[in-house]
């Protein structure tokens, strides 16, 4: 490795937590106008033009606040628990494609920042590690309704991660790989519009999106935090930054969730104009935030429109409905690459 | 003697420092599992010698194993462990050393014998030889090991998924049966403790 690729990795990885971290401050600014678009109200507007200045305002509120620690708190449990939440969250970044590969000095770079042969894994492994976060803040609170927040949660997104990661066995089975570069390879077919969605993987992705919904603790899964029965759940003990962080790790993980439904079936950075000669790699770009972004609007949009789940038909659903759905979707898809590859051959 | 190692650890290559490292890290954290008193403290221990495990699997070119070992114990069974040390709020064990005064003269013995013998290994085996099947090939893709499970591992693999098949099975019987014979005995049932009373919640600094 030379000197000039080390500085190259650097730039990416200090980019996208930039980048990562913006986004997050403006998903909140995005989600409370849009909220407000629903419900007929105007939203944050003053801070700045249309109120665009408003995360910048709350991040500096989130700072300046007391930081009050319990005293009955499991003290270097309830600091850690807030970083172990973020950091997971951030971390899956690290595998995720936003484009091609760009040529600059003479080297071809990939847009991502690194390629690893199981990067399907790494980031179920992250997310799986970020469980942690909740269920020791719950813990370490002391705290009634922080306790039940953190036995929701960790029950909750082991029951989601099953149906979550037995969805996307579908798509794996058509890139045939793990490497999240070679599954949008993958569906780079008919002008770049192959993509997953548009076919028979529509159904894993349906079961994708509400798994994914339940595993970030998004409205109608977000019984963790339910405020009308848990005070704030989880991080009712909670304070100023170490709230802050938690408030980051959700909307991070949203974010890589909207990426990975970008990746995994809609197509990557793939779209109409990707294969033009030199600006090709920027439109991907552009494909990928558009759809990214899309995916966290309806994200809010589902938000402003359902009501939550009871927690007994949260876990029927997920057991008895998604879980064996995932299944019989795997049986069928490889039933038909199967029938493809022993009948299809005429085309 | 003494210079041999000196000599030999100078001339160390890379990933054998890292796996010293993380070997380091790992037998360290599967110390406190069994010495913290606390067990959620244990399991989080726990969940460190999981990582440093997954580490060296890395270093070994296992990136597939590496990551299954996050996924499943470290994101899967001990969020297990965790969730029912919550849910029961174990209490920290008090010291019963005094209770069990016999053990240690097994229990010493057997640990002697037991590091007696992995030293042994280590000394007869080439601790170069990390390095060396780090180097060569692809042992520990995806493909490889799937390969590896559905044809010259095949019987083996269907017999431990019939294995645990059968302990879910097992599980399931188990807990419908208990349930019956609630019902069976139909008294009026005072509702589980409330177990979740703040002063019980374990503090453990």
């Amino acid at each position: 490795m030379t000197l000039l690729m080390f500085i190259i990795t650097a730039v990416k990885i200090l980019l996208v937590l930039f980048v990562v971290l913006t986004g997050v401050a403006y998903l909140t600014y995005m989600e409370r106008r849009v909220l407000a678009f629903i419900q007929v109200r105007l939203g944050p507007n003053r801070v700045g033009p249309f109120g665009l200045l408003q995360p910048l305002a709350d991040g500096i509120k989130f700072i300046f606040k007391e930081d009050v620690i319990p005293n009955d708190v499991t003290r270097f449990l309830y600091i850690l628990a807030p970083m172990i939440a973020l950091v997971p969250a951030l971390m899956t970044f690290a595998v995720i494609p936003v484009g091609g590969t760009i040529r600059l000095f003479d080297q071809d770079i990939g847009l991502y920042i690194t390629s690893i042969n199981v990067s399907v894994l790494f980031v179920f492994a992250m997310t799986s590690l970020g469980i942690y976060g909740i269920v020791l803040a719950g813990w370490s609170s002391n705290s009634k309704y922080s306790l039940f927040g953190g036995l929701r949660s960790s029950a909750q997104m082991v029951s989601y991660e099953l149906a979550l990661s037995l969805s996307i066995v579908g798509v794996l089975m058509n890139a045939g790989s793990l490497d999240l570069t070679k599954i949008v390879a993958a569906q780079s077919g008919w002008y770049h519009l192959g993509w997953n969605v548009f076919g028979l993987q529509f159904v894993g992705f349906v079961i994708f999106f509400i798994s994914v919904l339940a595993e970030t603790n998004r409205v109608p899964f977000d019984l963790p935090e339910a405020e009308t029965e848990l005070v704030g759940g989880f991080h009712t003990e909670y304070s100023a930054m170490k709230f802050a962080m938690f408030f980051m790790a959700e909307y991070t993980s949203m974010i890589t969730a909207s990426a990975m439904a970008t990746v995994l079936f809609f197509g990557g950075w793939n779209g109409p104009g990707v294969g033009i000669e030199t600006f090709g790699p920027i439109i991907g770009v552009a494909w990928f935030v558009a759809k990214v972004i899309g995916f966290l609007f309806v994200y809010i949009w589902i938000r402003g429109t359902l009501p939550r789940f009871r927690y007994d038909q949260l876990m029927d659903f997920g057991w008895k409905l998604l879980l064996p759905l995932a299944i019989i979707w795997i049986v069928v898809t490889a039933s038909v690459k199967l029938g493809i590859s022993l009948y299809g051959g005429a085309h | 003697m003494l210079n041999d190692l000196v000599n030999y650890v100078q001339h160390m290559p890379a990933p054998l420092w890292f796996w010293l490292l993380f070997a380091a890290i790992g037998v360290g954290s599967a110390l406190e599992v069994v010495m913290q008193k606390s067990p959620l403290n244990s399991a989080i221990a726990l969940i460190f010698t999981f990582a440093a495990l997954s580490a060296n699997y890395i270093l070994l070119k296992a990136q597939f194993l590496a990551a299954i070992q996050i996924i499943v114990y470290a994101g899967a069974i001990i969020v297990l462990f965790v969730f029912v040390i919550m849910l029961l709020n174990v209490r920290s064990e008090e010291s019963r050393l005094d209770r069990y005064g016999a053990l240690k003269w097994i229990v010493t013995p057997s640990v002697l014998v037991l590091f007696g013998s992995v030293f042994y290994v280590a000394k007869t085996s080439r601790m170069d030889r990390i390095v060396e099947s780090a180097r060569s090939a692809d042992i520990g893709t995806v493909e490889s090991i799937g390969r590896g499970l559905f044809t010259t591992y095949l019987l083996p693999f269907e017999a431990a998924s019939v294995l645990i098949m059968m302990a879910l099975v097992g599980a399931l019987v188990l807990a419908q049966r208990t349930q019956t014979l609630e019902r069976e005995i139909e008294t009026p049932e005072e509702p589980p403790a409330e177990a979740h009373e703040p002063e019980n919640v374990e503090v453990q600094a």
